[in-house]
């Protein structure tokens, strides 16, 4: 997952015959910080970690993206994932650049008076770096509203009220509506676009969903919705197949009530993995990376793959997929929703004016077409997979505002 | 009757290696009883890079490449080819440490090695022989370290602007590439 961000980069810097002085210039993160966390637990010990905040690319804007609460987390993940929101938010073309951190505990292990005071010690030695015109922060694996809340709590109190500086809040202080959905969503209106230009429709098409989490749940309660046949669905415990369609919304709510598919009366149970392999028109693999491999690629029946997740399929069964005709939807623009709504919040909070849910609905699949359009239209000229035409439009924004803005 | 002389021919031409100049000859004999002669065939390694100091040695005939090799290992530089009454390996008897670089025989080479060990001995006597190749040493690595001031001095006043100059029209090229290419 960390190479594969690399190995498309370079890819498309390649393709477009960038210098490799300029392409260093463009992969290294300019900011990187390291922290020590120390906190007393609950039990009376002393519990120390370390937080880390990568800033990859400012040339855009802020820089913007997730705190992860992981164990494995380190620098060289954060600048990884960092350069990742660099060309994400420069393909959706929304003003920022690119960022990540987290810190290296399990919130598993942890009390949440204990997260939050890890939290906010985080927040006590990171605020001069973050700010809502400097870096903001969002939720990420492991990470949530009430996270988000304490962070805006705690910058707010070295540096006055300001709810700018994290997104992904609680929508009773100062978060957006219409957050929660915005990725699935986006998804949705990705797949819409792609499909408008084969002149067919959602409602026309047969779709396979991995993941039944929030992306994963809301996307398929968006292609239900427009008529749309979801024919698989799967969770971390099984899978569920019906061939003219599940019904979602009875669906979600037995998943609400039970916090599992296994179980639903009204489609038939498969072994796991088979989401990724049925008879299906839109694969959209919507939880972890690396599902895709190249050992299992040419078993995928859908003749379109749309990267819901970050990174579900490897450099070689992406390889693979571009032989067989498979057309594949890249993770930097399929997934941009998320941020896409995270920078509509900013922006609520800056103005200090709330949007209608119907409002942000409707910017979102503007910034969602707008995008696709962009990508699918320089892919066709140039006769270059979506995600290398992807790539090229991100190297091209972030290159246009870093010479523009001189050295 | 023979021998003398032949001692007399052998300090006549050592008398024009520049580690022995201003030694009488009597001197310069005291320092070849601690030499012996070696023959190298093109391409073989005198020393390598880490091998034990065991003196050094003067070029009697033939020619040898000094070269160093590059972090990784992987490639060597030849940084100087020396000849004819040269020395070379003196560093590593100076400092006290082993062999830095490779010293490789490019044709038919004769050499006399001074022997580390006896060399320190007759120091150690305070001999007046040994004191003056030091000094000699001494002038010699004085005029090479000028020599790399100098070329450093070219580094830092030509080098820098021209590599800023690549920099700068690659960042040109990266504007017409965005511009002209592959605008959007």
């Amino acid at each position: 997952m960390l190479s594969d961000t690399a190995h498309y980069f370079r890819n498309a810097a390649k393709v477009m015959g960038i210098g490799q002085r300029v392409q260093r210039v463009l992969e290294r993160p300019q900011r990187s910080i390291k922290v020590e966390i120390t906190v007393e637990l609950d039990n009376g010990d002393l519990g120390t970690y370390t937080g880390y905040r990568v800033q990859h690319n400012r040339a855009r804007g802020p820089g913007k993206g997730g705190l992860r609460y992981h164990p494995t987390m380190d620098e060289d993940h954060a600048v990884a994932l960092a350069g990742l929101m660099t060309w994400k938010t420069a393909i959706v073309d929304i003003p920022y650049g690119g960022a990540k951190g987290g810190i290296d505990c399990d919130p598993r292990s942890l009390s949440s008076r204990e997260v939050e005071r890890i939290t906010r010690k985080f927040v006590g030695e990171i605020h001069e770096v973050i700010g809502p015109t400097v870096d903001i922060p969002a939720p990420d694996v492991n990470t949530n509203a009430q996270i988000m809340a304490w962070i805006m709590n705690e910058y707010s109190r070295f540096h006055g009220f300001s709810p700018a500086v994290v997104t992904g809040k609680p929508v009773d202080l100062h978060g957006s509506p219409g957050r929660e959905e915005a990725t699935g969503l986006g998804v949705t209106y990705c797949i819409e676009e792609l499909l408008s230009r084969q002149k067919t429709s959602v409602a026309e098409k047969t779709f396979a969903v991995q993941g039944f989490g929030n992306v994963g749940s809301w996307l398929a309660h968006h292609l239900h919705k427009r008529g749309g046949k979801v024919v698989a669905v799967s969770d971390i415990g099984g899978a569920l197949y019906r061939k003219d369609g599940i019904p979602i919304d009875k669906l979600r709510d037995y998943f609400a009530k039970h916090r599992k598919l296994e179980g639903f009366p009204e489609a038939e149970s498969i072994p796991r993995d088979d989401v990724l392999f049925v008879e299906c028109d839109v694969l959209i693999p919507a939880a972890l990376g690396g599902v895709l491999k190249e050992n299992n690629a040419k078993d995928v029946k859908a003749k379109i793959v749309v990267e819901a997740a970050n990174a579900p399929v490897t450099p070689g069964a992406d390889e693979i997929f571009h032989q067989n005709g498979v057309m594949v939807v890249p993770d930097v623009l399929a997934n941009a929703g998320g941020v896409i709504v995270s920078y509509f919040e900013w922006v609520q909070n800056i103005q200090q004016f709330r949007w209608e849910l119907e409002e942000i609905r409707s910017k979102l699949q503007r910034y969602m077409r707008n995008a696709f359009t962009t990508v699918w239209d320089l892919a066709q000229r140039k006769n270059i997979s979506l995600r290398t035409a992807a790539y090229v439009v991100a190297i091209g924004r972030v290159g246009k505002a870093t010479v523009l803005s001189g050295l | 009757m023979t021998a003398p002389r032949k001692e007399v021919r052998k300090t006549e031409r050592f008398h024009q290696i520049p580690i022995f100049s201003n030694l009488a000859g009597k001197e310069v004999g005291e320092i070849l009883r601690m030499t012996r002669e070696t023959k190298y065939k093109p391409g073989d390694t005198i020393f390598s890079p880490n091998d034990p100091c065991d003196g050094f040695y003067i070029i009697l005939d033939g020619r040898v490449d000094i070269r160093l090799t590059n972090d990784n290992g992987e490639t060597q530089t030849t940084i100087a080819t020396l000849s004819h009454r040269s020395v070379f390996g003196e560093m590593s008897f100076l400092g006290k440490r082993p062999r830095s670089a490779w010293a490789v025989a490019v044709e038919d080479t004769r050499l006399n090695r001074v022997d580390g060990e006896a060399f320190q001995a007759s120091l150690d006597r305070g001999d007046v022989s040994a004191y003056k190749v030091i000094h000699n040493f001494a002038i010699l690595i004085a005029g090479r370290l000028r020599r790399v001031e100098d070329e450093l001095l070219d580094v830092l006043q030509t080098v820098g602007p021209e590599k800023r100059k690549e920099k700068l029209a690659e960042l040109q090229e990266f504007r017409h590439t965005l511009y002209r290419d592959w605008s959007f």
